[in-house]
């Protein structure tokens, strides 16, 4: 099957089996080097990527749903400014996701506060539930995202006026 | 490393007129919701059982959602987190703590109520959910020449063995949800049903009392890898009984529902009997208390 899309704001194209999952598809055809891909089956939370700016489980896309989408990978993002608030935001709290969680935890945070710029910590252990990666608790991760949403919310506030 | 490997053909409709014809033309194909169970059934990939499918996302009928006084409509493609953001005023609370309980945000938007509904083998928590409310589903068949419309109650989705009863050839195309008010809603699960339904139980209550009366009683309880139960035997048993239910009565009802499991399915296991009862007796205690609160 032949596949356009946007991946990481370049034009892709794939020439490749219809049901593929997405996490394969772009670790074996694309050299996405940033997508950890554990369970395979949406267990593990690991392999998350930004499809048209929602945050999506790769493993559980079919490569033929993303034909005409943008795919947005951890590799991409970091390339936006956006990365920098969240970045500071780990260090400022001194609390870093392992590696094998970073870009997952980090895209979980950015569709977070894209989403609500002041979210309660409900909704971020809800959305945040996804990764199953222990390397930090629920505390540190809410400091982070509120931390995160603060720079955000500044740096709005810098732009708009 | 994928030499030999069929890609399976993949059919894009945009209307339902055109998915009940590729339907018809390619029964075996695979109706594609979200694919969030299909694709996390995948042990590995490539998977031998590549069948051809029909992925209904593009129909944009199925996407709909209306209301109006009496009712909601739902497309089946509508995910979770779709239905709870637009319904979240007025979704039937043991409907909306249904959705919620299905997964973090990020898989809610990606499954679907069709896929949900219409899992082979599990049934869960929407299932749980809308059969108490009593829900409407309508359904249109490929099969005959001129496609065929037929409204029937959520319990007839299911056959008597638990199984999936559509045919093939058929697919749902709309859900109605009827807007009632009840004074007690309680949606509860216990255990894993996506990963170890055989020892999971998902529970739902919708009760109306006036006064001290319960004028309405209905329950459901999905043993997930086996089939919905629901006992008119038991709601008749509890609606007309006199609120706050003496422990006594609790008891009965509960062992009343344990001899009815017991008998039920040979693969109902011991743990669920237990946790049914048990969730059971809790459930009437929080009634009992609600009514005393008041």
């Amino acid at each position: 099957m032949k596949i356009n899309c946007l991946l990481n704001n370049k034009q892709a194209f794939f020439n490749t089996y219809s049901d593929k999952p997405l996490s394969l598809l772009l670790t074996e055809e694309a050299a996405i080097t940033s997508l950890q891909i554990g369970c395979g089956t949406g267990r593990c939370g690991n392999c998350i990527l930004l499809i048209d700016d929602k945050p999506v489980l790769s493993c559980l896309i079919p490569a033929f749903s993303v034909a005409g989408k943008r795919i947005l990978t951890f590799e991409g993002f970091t390339k936006t400014r956006f990365h920098s608030e969240i970045k500071r935001a780990y260090k400022k709290h001194q609390a870093y996701p392992c590696d094998q969680c970073y870009a997952a935890k980090t895209l979980i945070i950015h569709s977070i506060i894209s989403d609500n710029m002041d979210p309660e910590p409900e909704d971020i252990i809800q959305a945040l539930q996804v990764n199953t990666c222990n390397c930090l608790n629920y505390d540190e991760l809410t400091q982070i995202v509120q931390t995160a949403a603060g720079f955000r919310r500044r740096k709005r506030r810098v732009r708009r006026s | 490393m994928y030499e030999g490997v069929r890609a399976p053909a993949v059919f894009n409709p945009e209307t339902i007129l055109e998915a009940l014809d590729v339907y018809q033309r390619y029964p075996r194909s695979i109706l594609w919701a979200g694919g969030t169970t299909l694709m996390s059934q995948l042990r590995e990939y490539p998977s031998h059982d590549n069948k051809d499918i029909l992925y209904l996302g593009g129909v944009s009928e199925l996407h709909r959602i209306n209301r109006n006084e009496r009712y909601i409509e739902v497309g089946p493609m509508v995910s979770i987190q779709r239905l709870l953001t637009v319904g979240q005023h007025i979704l039937h609370p043991v409907l909306a703590h249904a959705c919620k309980r299905l997964g973090p945000p990020i898989i809610r938007s990606q499954a679907t109520i069709g896929g949900s509904l219409c899992h082979p083998n599990l049934r869960l928590n929407l299932a749980t959910a809308l059969m108490i409310l009593e829900t409407q589903v309508e359904i249109k068949d490929s099969r005959s020449t001129k496609s065929s419309t037929r409204w029937v109650p959520i319990h007839r989705l299911y056959k008597r063995d638990g199984s999936l009863g559509l045919i093939h050839g058929e697919i749902i195309t709309r859900l109605r949800v009827f807007f009632e008010d009840a004074n007690f809603q309680c949606f509860s699960i216990i255990g894993d049903p996506f990963y170890h339904p055989e020892t999971a139980v998902i529970f739902a209550v919708f009760a109306k009392y006036e006064k001290s009366t319960i004028s309405e009683f209905r329950f459901s309880l999905s043993l997930p890898s086996i089939d919905i139960f629901r006992s008119k035997e038991i709601e008749a048993s509890i609606t007309s009984k006199d609120l706050p239910l003496s422990a006594k009565e609790i008891i009965a009802i509960s062992g009343q529902l344990r001899e009815l499991l017991s008998n039920y399915s040979s693969k109902i296991q011991k743990v669920q009997i237990e946790r049914s009862c048990r969730i059971l007796e809790k459930t009437l205690q929080d009634m009992n208390t609600k009514v005393f609160a008041n």
